[in-house]
């Protein structure tokens, strides 16, 4: 790798971290401005002046903000994370309990999207114009107009309810069976994919039809090149540069997803933590978790950028 | 076959797949009621006697952070919960009076002032320690220490023997016996040295420990094998599953994956019950409420009294505005009839409530004439606010209160600013809050003191109904106290109350099971209490 190579990685390396740090104080200062106390949400409205004042010492919400923010990013440092007054643990302990399904969620979802949707739309784009396509077409944009709640629910009430063979709620981790694992997750990830499916595959029909007549597409064809070749190694290389920023921001976008689809399955992990975190106003736990994600989608970033150099040459420069 | 017809053969398959799916036809159902809130209420018959065995899932909209510390457990859902582990001097029985269960019965004297406890006998914690006088000093001295509001007129504690513990109030107060005796919750002394020790697990009297916690997700518990009475508890496992929506609740109990589920609001009731009607009808849910009021959730419409530039600083105003409602065909519109009414503090029927008071009416031309009386002859504007799930409410009151000239304007918050606004009493105009309905001392002391803790901002410092708190607590007697409480009722809800409040309805959760869930006794001595000892499955 060029030395030039390695200051551009540095640089944004180094862009992102600044991005994350003024994320932190954003969020904080933001946190302030809602309405609500995360003390009295956690000992109930009937608290009196002398427990609700005892618990705001205890667990430092008396502090100038400034401080209340210096002990917070001292906490990063020391693994805590902060203490989460709704749930009376450290954040790390309660996010690394919650990471675990959440990543399981989005990896598989991410998976199945890209295989799916780009097998999609390369049948569309090899079946221009035909009944294949046009079902395709259909299909991703139902895919994409369709409420991912929605989808949920009518999966539940196909799969949980009616057939019985997959549960309505919860998960079941893997180290307690792959059946029991796999009958747990296969509809979040469904849901969670439906969308992304569409998007890939509409995507990427539109990026291969750009690139099926180049000149270097027709000079392979000409040189007697299998059609195999011709796809994989010509058309759909080139197709996916402008693919892979998309792939990726929908990566970003799926740990987001999470929240709702975390929520119609009620699925311990991250989306669902962070919507009780807004709802008690536990403001570390919810900066935390928001940290976290943003952390995911800034490294996710960062891995494109740094990919885009080895797939297209162009952008070395 | 080509690669065009395989495609479009599976496509097919597919779609047949989801298609025979959704048409798959729902179990039969019994022809007669079609009404799913007139579901069955109370237990169905069981044919055989207990049975032991098998694990009850519950499914609940809210869970606590730390189920083994039971001094930091105050709210009501969380004691719902937590009483499968911990248990209590005292319970109520199903007509809301104080019967034993860790002590065998118990003296007050208000003369000295004290209040004698005397223990049951043999009683072991899960972890083996014995439960004697000291153990419940040692507790009594852990809930003080972090400030809990039911040990503050403790003064000492005197160990007569074992298992006798006489309670010496600052001051004699007639609300100590049930809210000591009720709400706090014993762990062993042993476990109290070491508060980590108990932070995922329980060191209780109750019937069941922490098997296992996963913080906002679930609670497991098993048996506990010390427990004292004998030959219970029925069920091997009792486990608390965290599903915040209602929607979720309700495909839970149709896919099977729960035997119960507490829904705390009317809405998340109503939801329930529709995605259930069908197992309703046939019996296969039932649905219990609470009907004795005890520990019940008040919602009442509370105004801005202590503002000077408010109408509502005006008690005729607050007056007119009760006089304007219709408060029972409100309640049963709104609520279908479901939840409970009342137009005092107290529920129609209990001791403390006052039939021989003037009462307050429906009559819009009273209520029009108070606001003209007050200067406001053509009504004004304000403000109601109310949490997400009053929202029908709310707008319903807005609407009945135009017909007065009053114009408010519904505003909705989130359940944290709400909970905020509860306890500050910073708002404009009126508020639709809830209110405890436990010991009226105990409750009327929060509001109306010298140091208010709740609604300090919205009610006024009144000293007449100050000093007729003090002689709540003062009463000697029960009888003497209800006539003090009757007293209370007409200052503040008669024809020439104060209305700082305006009592509206009185609701209850909703404890949905499946039939075979047998004397789980879920609501029926308390709003937030069932006997998990007791309950078991029929197989």
């Amino acid at each position: 790798m060029k030395g030039k190579q390695v200051r551009k990685i540095l640089k944004r390396v180094l862009q992102s971290l600044i991005t994350i740090v003024l994320l932190t104080v954003i969020l904080f200062l933001l946190m302030q401005l809602i309405p609500g106390n995360p003390i009295i949400n956690f000992l109930g409205s009937n608290a009196t002046d002398e427990e609700i004042a005892y618990y705001t010492h205890l667990y430092g919400y008396d502090l100038p903000v400034w401080q209340q923010y210096v002990n917070w990013i001292k906490s990063m440092f020391d693994g805590t994370m902060g203490f989460s007054v709704s749930l009376q643990r450290n954040v790390s302990e309660i996010i690394f309990s919650r990471i675990g399904v959440t990543l399981t969620l989005v990896t598989w979802a991410f998976i199945v999207s890209v295989i799916l949707g780009v097998a999609f739309g390369i049948i569309a784009a090899l079946n221009r114009g035909k009944a294949v396509d046009t079902v395709i077409s259909i299909l991703s944009n139902a895919g994409i107009a369709m409420p991912v709640f929605w989808i949920g629910i009518i999966l539940i009430l196909i799969f949980a309810i009616r057939l019985g063979i997959c549960p309505s709620y919860g998960y079941t981790p893997i180290s307690k069976g792959l059946g029991p694992w796999f009958r747990g997750i296969v509809l979040p990830v469904t849901v969670l994919s439906f969308p992304s499916i569409s998007i890939f595959a509409r995507q990427t029909r539109s990026s291969m039809l750009d690139v099926i007549n180049q000149d270097y597409v027709m000079t392979a064809k000409s040189k007697g090149v299998k059609k195999r070749d011709i796809i994989f190694k010509h058309q759909l290389r080139n197709a996916l540069v402008p693919l892979l920023t998309i792939i990726v921001n929908r990566f970003a976008q799926m740990m987001g997803a999470t929240v709702l689809t975390e929520n119609i399955f009620t699925l311990p992990g991250m989306g669902s933590l962070m919507i009780n975190s807004i709802n008690s106003r536990d403001l570390q736990l919810f900066v935390d978790c928001i940290l976290v994600i943003a952390v995911f989608v800034t490294v996710a970033n960062l891995i494109v950028d740094i990919l885009y150099g080895f797939i297209d040459p162009r952008t070395k420069e | 076959m080509t690669s065009r017809k395989r495609f479009w053969a599976i496509l097919l398959c597919v779609c047949l797949m989801f298609t025979l799916a959704a048409c798959t036809p729902k179990p039969a159902e019994p022809q007669g009621n079609t009404d799913p809130s007139q579901g069955t209420q109370g237990n169905e018959q069981p044919t055989t006697g207990p049975q032991t065995g098998g694990k009850l899932t519950v499914a609940v909209s809210n869970l606590f952070a730390d189920y083994g510390y039971a001094p930091r457990i105050s709210n009501n859902a969380a004691l719902m919960q937590a009483w499968a582990a911990y248990e209590s001097l005292l319970t109520t029985d199903a007509n809301g009076n104080d019967v034993p269960l860790l002590a065998t019965k118990w003296e007050s004297n208000p003369s000295e002032p004290s209040i004698t406890f005397y223990l049951r006998e043999g009683v072991k914690f899960s972890d083996g320690e014995p439960f004697n006088a000291a153990a419940v000093q040692r507790n009594m001295e852990e809930y003080a220490s972090i400030n809990r509001s039911e040990l503050a007129n403790i003064e000492s504690y005197e160990i007569i023997n074992d298992y006798t513990i006489k309670l010496h109030q600052k001051a004699w107060s007639s609300a100590d016996l049930h809210t000591i005796g009720f709400y706090v919750l014993f762990t062993s002394p042993k476990a109290l040295q070491n508060v980590d020790s108990i932070k995922d697990r329980s060191a209780g009297t109750g019937p069941f420990m922490i098997k296992s916690f996963e913080s906002g997700v679930r609670i497991v518990y098993e048996k506990n094998p010390n427990y004292w009475q004998e030959g219970k508890p029925y069920l091997d496992e009792l486990e608390f599953v965290l599903i915040a929506d209602a929607s979720a609740m309700s495909s839970a109990f149709r896919a099977k994956d729960i035997e119960a589920a507490f829904a705390t609001t009317f809405v998340a009731g109503d939801t329930i019950s529709s995605g259930c009607a069908a197992q309703i009808r046939s019996g296969e849910v039932v649905s219990e409420k609470n009907s004795n009021g005890l520990v019940a959730v008040g919602r009442g419409l509370i105004f801005d009294s202590s503002n000077s530039n408010s109408p509502f600083s005006d008690a005729r105003v607050r007056r007119a505005v009760a006089w304007g409602l219709d408060e029972e065909l409100l309640n049963n519109a709104i609520f279908q009839g479901q939840q409970m009414w009342t137009d005092q503090f107290a529920l129609p029927g209990q001791a403390s409530y006052n039939d021989s008071m003037k009462k307050v009416g429906y009559d819009v031309e009273k209520a029009k004439a108070l606001l003209a009386e007050a200067g406001y002859p053509n009504g004004f504007n304000t403000v109601i606010t109310g949490a997400p799930s009053d929202q029908t409410m709310i707008t319903a009151v807005a609407n009945s209160l135009k017909e007065i000239g009053i114009n408010a304007e519904v505003t909705v918050v989130d359940t944290a600013t709400f909970n905020s606004v509860l306890v500050s009493g910073v708002f404009d105009g009126i508020y639709v809050f809830p209110y405890t309905m436990g010991d009226m001392a105990f409750y009327m002391n929060k509001v109306f003191s010298a140091t208010p803790t709740s609604f300090k901002a919205a009610i006024p410092n009144t000293p007449v109904l100050i000093d007729q708190v003090k002689k709540l607590f003062a009463a000697g007697s029960d009888a003497d106290k209800v006539k003090v409480e009757k007293e209370m009722e007409e200052m503040l809800f008669g024809e020439d109350g104060y209305f700082f409040w305006d009592p509206m309805t009185v609701m209850s959760p909703t404890f949905f099971k499946i039939s075979a869930l047998h004397d789980d006794q879920a609501l029926q001595t308390s709003q937030w209490k069932a006997v998990w000892a007791d309950a078991w499955l029929e197989q």
